[in-house]
């Protein structure tokens, strides 16, 4: 150890708070070091001059006023725990304030039931109030202008019958009319008092008419829903429709009879492509035909097949035909039996033709 | 007489906890036990009059009766009573030199002045030939150096060597680590030992010792 790292020592040795080992070091270099030990001499005089202080006598007067100020502390009953500074008068109302409002935020946000429906008609009727009187005056706009051109109608036609009902009617309709005797009365009697009554009035027939004017509205879109509705039936039935859409638009509701028809003129037109395809569009529809729909249906397919040349189609349809109406049995076989002819006949071509092949 | 002898026997901490709970008495205790020790801090902390200490003696007091409530039985009466009076002379010290900062007529006294002081008292020759005189001008040498010292190192040279309390009670004072109070004071020892080496105090006590 050398003298710098003693000296950084030495206090900490003086006050004995060094450990053991560092304590030995400083001890050995003391010893060996006259420099060091004269330093450490000189802290010890401030040392003890330090620790001499002479204590300073307090004076009496500070020391009784002292002991007075604790013994009126002392004295002084603790406040009872209510009027304690937390409980003064701005805070309590403010935090409660804001606690309440907190919990109206957080609960009025995300839809705790019992509050959610309470601060949802408040909101309601806040909403609402303003929205009434904008209604009201707006309303009250419209109402005089359609009450003044339904007056004038009125005025040209019934003019005496409105002059006699004058005092029920509300303002609006007087205003186009010229003033009544009873009405001027009314004013020069009290006049202030005319204005007020006027706005009532006004009022009064404005929320009345509202209500019927709503009613118009919806009365009128219900007519045009109505309408709507019904023309869809209309395009059902148009004889241009093709057979996807309709399958597609109203499988429900499909007018087996007319699309027999069709296929049956569009046979007799001698379109019988056409026809089959009617047809067997109308028998493969999925709530099958009424019988005798189908029986119609399968007769002209068979004669449309047997047209076209497709003789097994036509034997399977004229057998369908008898199977679904007994009663045709006879066309049926007479048909059959037509078929195996022409088949014959055809069969012959073909075997006549086809060697030379 | 007896009741006096066994109020002196109660610890701080128990006569605090009694004052707290009524008890004035207790704290007639505490301020007898305390007060002189409290008066002599303010005083060389702030190098002020007597008659000044005691006012903030009496302020600091009147602190522990208010914030008597405040105290924890657990913690050491002292400290808590050094922490008031320790917090409540900075305050004054700030204020103070704020004050004196702005008045341009008072030059502020500091560590350099205090040595040239002490030169001053040396080459005068006032220095007495006997041990009594020797004392006194330690006192002196002492109080000029402690009032020369930077506050932090102030604070703890005196709470340590004057006052008496420990390291860790320090360190709870002045809200610094224990490292800290340690290395203040070791600042605080050579500061002191320089403005005695300066005015020459040492070497005259030597030359006397040698002499005799």
């Amino acid at each position: 150890m050398n003298c710098e790292e003693c000296s950084g020592f030495l206090i900490d040795y003086i006050e004995d708070i060094l450990g053991p080992k560092e304590s030995g070091a400083v001890k050995e270099h003391l010893d060996s070091c006259p420099d060091c030990s004269l330093e450490l001499e000189h802290y010890r005089e401030i040392r003890t001059a330090a620790r001499e202080e002479a204590l300073p006598e307090v004076s009496a007067d500070t020391l009784s006023s002292l002991s007075e100020a604790a013994r009126e502390n002392a004295s002084l009953k603790k406040p009872p725990f209510w009027k304690k500074w937390y409980y003064s008068p701005i805070l309590v109302p403010t935090i409660s304030a804001a606690i309440a409002l907190s919990v109206w935020f957080y609960y009025g946000q995300t839809g705790f039931e019992g509050v959610d429906t309470v601060t949802r008609e408040v909101g309601a009727v806040r909403m609402r109030a303003p929205e009434k009187r904008e209604g009201a005056f707006s309303d009250s706009g419209e109402k005089e202008y359609y009450l003044a051109s339904e007056d004038k109608d009125l005025s040209e036609a019934e003019i005496g019958t409105v002059e006699a009902d004058d005092q029920k009617k509300p303002a609006g309709e007087s205003r186009i009319l010229p003033a009544s005797p009873t009405e001027t009365q009314a004013d020069t009697e009290a006049p202030d008092n005319a204005p007020a009554k006027g706005a009532l009035r006004k009022k009064d027939v404005t929320e009345e008419d509202l209500v019927q004017y709503r009613k118009g509205i919806s009365s009128s879109s219900e007519l045009l829903e109505q309408e709507s509705m019904e023309e869809n039936p209309v395009t059902t039935s148009d004889e241009g429709a093709s057979e996807s859409f309709l399958r597609a638009k109203k499988p429900m509701l499909r007018d087996y009879a007319a699309e027999l028809e069709l296929a049956q003129r569009q046979q007799a037109e001698g379109n019988c492509e056409a026809s089959i395809t009617t047809n067997e569009a109308l028998l493969n529809s999925s709530p099958p035909p009424p019988q005798d729909v189908q029986a119609g249906s399968y007769k002209s397919l068979g004669e449309c097949y047997e047209k076209t040349g497709d003789l097994e189609k036509a034997i399977s349809a004229y057998k369908n035909l008898s199977e679904v109406n007994p009663s045709q049995e006879e066309y049926v076989n007479k048909k059959l039996e037509e078929i195996k002819i022409d088949a014959a006949y055809m069969n012959y071509e073909g075997t006549d033709t086809e060697p030379a092949n | 007489m007896t009741g006096q002898t066994i109020n002196t026997e109660i610890g701080d901490e128990k006569a605090m906890r009694k004052f707290q709970n009524g008890d004035a008495q207790s704290f007639d205790v505490l301020l007898k036990r305390h007060s002189g020790g409290v008066l002599r801090f303010i005083m060389k902390m702030t190098g002020g009059s007597k008659l000044h200490a005691e006012d903030l003696l009496q302020e600091i007091f009147l602190k522990v009766i208010e914030r008597k409530d405040r105290y924890d039985p657990e913690q050491k009466f002292t400290t808590w009573l050094y922490s008031i009076a320790r917090n409540h002379c900075i305050d004054y010290l700030r204020t103070e030199s704020y004050r004196r900062h702005r008045s341009l007529d008072a030059p502020l006294s500091n560590g350099s002045e205090g040595g040239a002081v002490v030169l001053e008292i040396v080459k005068s020759g006032q220095r007495a030939q006997d041990e009594e005189a020797y004392d006194k001008e330690l006192k002196e040498l002492i109080d000029i150096g402690v009032k020369g010292l930077k506050e932090e190192f102030r604070e703890v040279f005196l709470l340590r060597e004057v006052e008496g309390l420990s390291f860790q009670e320090i360190a709870e004072i002045t809200e610094s680590p224990l490292g800290t109070v340690k290395s203040r004071l070791r600042y605080a020892f050579q500061n002191l030992r320089r403005v005695f080496s300066e005015s020459g105090y040492f070497e005259q006590k030597q030359k006397a010792k040698e002499g005799v």
